[in-house]
């Protein structure tokens, strides 16, 4: 009780400019 | 296995924002978004508390998964955030100056 779905940690990135 | 200690670059600007951290990194232009795990990881990067200990205090305390697993996957994601320059990962406490 009271633990929130577990995901994979994750990282996404972009270039900006 | 020795223990691994994260500290978050200071060549950054971070922002949470709708629980995801948004990170860009001054060094080359790039925008980074976390997401609610990896969010939680980064907060915790004082380089002084280990790796297993955030694991275990703050993600396995706020979602429902195994200490091993979530390990794993945080060291997996401390090491990709390392090779893209914007977190620190030592095998000692990261002093910040």
């Amino acid at each position: 009780k009271g633990r929130k779905p577990y995901r994979k940690p994750e990282v996404r990135y972009e270039k900006v400019f | 296995m020795s223990s691994l200690y994260i500290a978050r670059s200071r060549q950054v600007a971070a922002r949470e924002l709708g629980g995801e951290m948004m990170i860009m990194s001054a060094r080359d232009s790039t925008l980074f978004s976390l997401n609610d795990v990896a969010t939680v990881i980064w907060q915790a990067a004082d380089g002084q508390t280990p790796l297993d200990e955030i694991v275990e205090r703050r993600v396995c305390a706020e979602f429902d998964v195994e200490p091993a697993e979530a390990l794993k996957d945080a060291e997996s994601l401390v090491r990709e955030l390392e090779g893209h320059g914007i977190l620190m990962v030592s095998e000692t406490p990261v002093v910040s100056g």
